[in-house]
């Protein structure tokens, strides 16, 4: 919520009303695939709902030599068929489609920036936007210098109103780079305009972790090394690289997931409770977080980590190939598809309870889920017998697919004897909400709008994340310890990965 | 209605198990019993020996009197969507006009929902075809029925005014009144009877009115006008506001003196000097003084327009105008003059050309705002404020 819709008095009451102010759009790379299938829809499903702000209109770049008029008809088609809702509306579809707008733009041309500060000039005039204006990145990360450059050199970073710039992860391959996207893109933004976006912290269930945590009074007492054994963090897809090989090659499964999706989550489950829920706050508990990770030492990177590569199996019915052989990656290729690693977080907290994160591609199933695994009673007064089939206590965050909370307890078996067995009890949010939960990108481009970071990765985040990965990276690319191992797809992963939790007389859980 | 992202999703049948049971001239104790026994069948269902039977579910009893055996069946179809979202258990009591002894007819229907594991009961709907003297105490027949501790919310979907004795037994029982003023036979006379029950802060009964629901989309559009913070310094040069609605008689401003109320109340306005003005033909108006003390004066102005497709009491169109300084501006939100799902908005700004934007104006269906009355809190301060900023306008098309 902004200060703007605070002082307004006729928003009171209009519990989830965000108004942002009149603003403009332009989206670097408009005809490619995110455009077309993450974010046109997602605008449009913000029309839809009436939640773009007033004289809102957009303008798309690209290098393709078309027409506003096929652009717009390309807009139409994405949207009606990627749109979050369906069917799509027509009117509003129309309307939309009217407001958007077509330049064709060579990222190197210093003229072509110009043009488009012509354009802005005139729909700023007649759409009363007060010179505000987003401009979203949806090109290649090697791009982000060049347009935020361009833009700068074109006086297109300052003005009356706000100018915002959206970029897409991954921010940097190691701590370097990311220190240098964020020096090249302070030089034509304020930090506070820049917003890295992370789609995956747009995720309602995402954000349901902090509710769960800081909105109930019966969790949070015992959510600390006291009664917690350990955490377990899981983010499996049973997708091979498909077309990613390129990418997926330089980048690996530490890079693309752990770093920060999984990363993300920790700090999540991990935070202390923010003073408030603004963007200064959260950030700076989950940038603490990061920081009491204790780095692991080359010798703890050799134990603590494990890293491997699918080979030939069947996920899901289906029988597929090693990841040598898909398509556009090294048939010798060294790069992890799975990986997994054992983090401590050196605080009051969490002192002595290690956090387990596992990561990959070709496994059984697509899940993502946080599992607090609670200690066991000091003293169990029924008997090994009667609990033989208890576990211990156990809350699992179900982030996708059936996204819901777990609460696993025990309970009398209801026979003449004491027997003692784990029950579930869920919680699943469609089912028990049976809302459909808004796009990511209709969230997180909403929020840059209204101004709102909270849900964007600030520089430190990003620069903490990298400092820990970069820990590991070195040592695996330097050597062969830990040993690359191989799984078979379908299954999850190496044998290394149950050694790991086996050695701490843990196991994983089974999603 | 506040606007949010997502949308309402449906269970799959596939999903539901049910168990139904239906009797005539009955009595209360055996309707109880058999509720007992359907929902210990459902949550006995599948389950072995040694397992535990399936939970129930109950965040609410919703309360729904009825007069037609049409709106019976829509109202059957409404609350198993409902409950998958809100499980509860609805009692809808089907009143009969006939005076002779009191008789009753029951139906119970239970239904248990697939979640992740096993299937919980969500809904427990009894049917009660009420007759004779029986219908003038609800309180008797329903109260025995409901869960305790959870809200109980009465939807009242008649037309009766709320001073009448069997609506006055009813919110006994009622946490939350839903209504639709729209319908009400007199709604200004209505709409100040709600305005007396929510006058106090403390009262017992919150009050939900679906009309108030479709007004959001005209406060959206209008709020929204005064967001960004460089045109906050306009609200307090506006001098002129105009509501139409479609009818042709004072009633049908009711809801356009609704809106004017919340305006009033959220502006911190007195209403004066309300005067009944003669539109001539089909057309009227009503025409008021407000304002903060001590400032120059708003104009209000509501009308009533002659309007074939429209219930009466839908809004046509709002007007807004004012100035700051030397700069004059003007909103105006219209509906759409072919369609009725879309309203234009025309923004003028001093000499720079005029902004024109269509927006959506859903269709809100009846299923969603009961949801939405259900989600909502017991108290919707913004209602209460509107209705207390509409009372002298209320008053003077009431009288």
């Amino acid at each position: 919520m902004t200060a703007a819709t605070a002082a307004n008095p006729l928003a009171e009451g209009m519990s989830e009303y965000r108004s942002a102010d009149p603003a403009l759009m332009v989206i670097f790379g408009a005809t490619g695939d995110l455009s077309g299938r993450k974010l046109l829809p997602a605008l449009y499903n913000l029309a839809r709902n009436r939640l773009l702000p007033a004289g809102f209109a957009l303008v798309g770049a690209a290098l393709d030599d078309i027409s506003e008029d096929r652009f717009r008809e390309l807009a139409s088609q994405h949207i009606r068929e990627h749109s979050r809702t369906q069917p799509v509306d027509d009117e509003t579809l129309e309307a939309f489609v009217q407001d958007l707008s077509y330049l064709r733009l060579d990222f190197d041309d210093a003229e072509g920036f110009k043009r488009l500060g012509e354009r802005l000039a005139e729909l700023d005039g007649a759409r009363h936007t007060g010179g505000n204006v987003v401009f979203y990145c949806a090109t290649p990360p090697a791009t982000y210098k060049t347009i935020s450059d361009q833009l700068r050199q074109a006086g297109l970073t300052r003005n009356d109103g706000y100018r915002r710039i959206i970029v897409e992860k991954p921010f940097g391959s190691d701590l370097k780079s990311a220190q240098e996207l964020t020096r090249v893109l302070r030089r034509a933004f304020h930090e506070d305009s820049i917003y890295r976006i992370d789609h995956y912290l747009g995720k309602e269930t995402v954000q349901n972790i902090l509710a769960f945590r800081f909105a109930n009074s019966i969790f949070e007492p015992i959510w600390n090394c006291q009664h917690v054994d350990h955490v377990q963090i899981t983010v499996a897809e049973p997708l091979g690289v498909e077309q990613r090989g390129p990418y997926y090659e330089r980048a690996g499964a530490l890079r693309d997931i752990v770093q920060n999706h999984a990363l993300q989550l920790l700090t999540l489950v991990a935070m202390e409770p923010p003073v408030s829920l603004d963007a200064g706050s959260t950030r700076d508990e989950k940038v603490k977080v990061l920081r009491a990770i204790r780095p692991l030492s080359p010798d703890e990177v050799c134990l603590q980590t494990v890293r491997a590569q699918y080979g030939d199996g069947w996920v899901m019915g289906e029988k597929v190939q090693a990841y040598r052989r898909e398509p556009r990656v090294a048939p010798d290729s060294r790069t992890e598809t799975f990986a997994a690693l054992k983090c401590q977080v050196d605080n009051w907290r969490w002192s002595e309870t290690p956090f387990y994160i596992r990561t990959g591609k070709r496994l059984p199933k697509q899940v993502t889920e946080i599992r607090v695994q609670f200690k066991r009673p000091p003293h169990l007064t029924f008997g090994r017998e009667a609990t033989r089939e208890l576990e211990s206590n156990a809350i699992t965050l179900r982030i996708q697919p059936e996204e819901g909370i777990s609460l696993r307890f025990g309970a009398k078996v209801p026979t003449a004897g004491m027997v003692i067995r784990s029950v579930n009890m869920d919680f699943l949010y469609a089912s028990s909400f049976l809302v459909d939960a808004p796009d990511a990108y209709e969230r997180l481009l909403l929020d840059c709008m209204l101004g709102d970071p909270t849900l964007f990765t600030r520089s430190d985040e990003v620069e903490a994340a990298w400092t820990l990965i970069d820990c590991i990276e070195n040592v695996w690319r330097q050597g062969d310890a830990p040993p690359l191992e191989t799984y078979e797809a379908g299954a999850w992963g190496p044998p290394g990965a149950d050694r790991l939790l086996a050695e701490d007389g843990r196991k994983w859980h089974r999603p | 209605m506040a606007q949010t992202l997502g949308g309402l999703l449906e269970l799959h049948a596939d999903r539901v198990r049910a168990r139904r049971w239906k009797a005539t001239d009955v009595d209360l104790g055996t309707v109880m019993e058999k509720l007992r026994e359907q929902e210990m069948a459902l949550r006995e269902h599948d389950a072995e020996d040694q397992d535990h039977p399936h939970p129930r579910n109950c965040v609410l009893n919703l309360v729904v009197g009825l007069k037609d055996q049409h709106r019976t069946t829509a109202c059957d179809t409404m609350v198993g969507k409902l409950a998958a979202a809100h499980p509860l258990r609805a009692i809808l009591v089907r009143l009969h006009a006939d005076e002779g002894p009191s008789r009753l007819d029951a139906e119970i229907t239970t239904e248990a929902h697939q979640l992740l594991h096993g299937f919980p009961v969500q809904r427990e709907q009894i049917l009660l075809h009420v007759r004779g003297e029986a219908g003038q105490h609800l309180a008797s027949l329903v109260g025995p029925l409901l869960v305790p501790d959870v809200p109980t919310y009465l939807w009242w979907s008649g037309r009766e005014h709320l001073d009448e004795g069997k609506v006055r037994d009813a919110l006994r029982f009622t946490d939350v009144l839903i209504v639709e003023s729209l319908h009400f036979d007199r709604p200004a006379a209505g709409l100040l009877e709600l305005a007396e029950l929510v006058a106090d802060p403390d009262a017992p009964v919150g009050v939900s009115d679906f009309r108030w629901a479709r007004l959001w989309p005209w406060r959206d559009a209008i709020s929204q006008f005064f967001a960004p913070a460089g045109r906050l310094a306009l609200l307090r040069g506006l001098r002129e506001v105009e509501i139409s609605a479609a009818g042709t008689d004072p009633d049908s401003r009711a809801g356009a003196a609704l809106l004017a109320g919340w305006l009033a109340n959220a502006l911190g306005w007195r209403v004066r000097d309300v005067r009944e003005a003669d539109g001539g033909g089909a057309a009227g108006g009503t025409q008021a003084v407000a304002g903060v003390e001590g400032a120059d004066p708003v104009r209000l102005g509501l009308r009533s327009v002659a309007n074939e497709r429209l219930d009466r009491g839908d809004l046509l169109s709002v007007r807004l105008a004012g100035r700051s300084g030397r700069r004059s501006y003007s909103l105006v939100v219209q509906r759409h003059p072919e369609g009725e799902r879309h309203v234009h908005v025309t923004i003028e700004m001093d000499d720079a050309p005029p902004l024109r934007q269509r927006l959506p104006l859903p269709e809100i269906a009846e299923s969603d705002l009961l949801t939405h009355a259900l989600w909502s809190g017991r108290r919707d301060r913004v209602f209460a404020g509107a209705l207390r900023g509409a009372r002298p306008l209320l008053e003077a098309l009431a009288s």
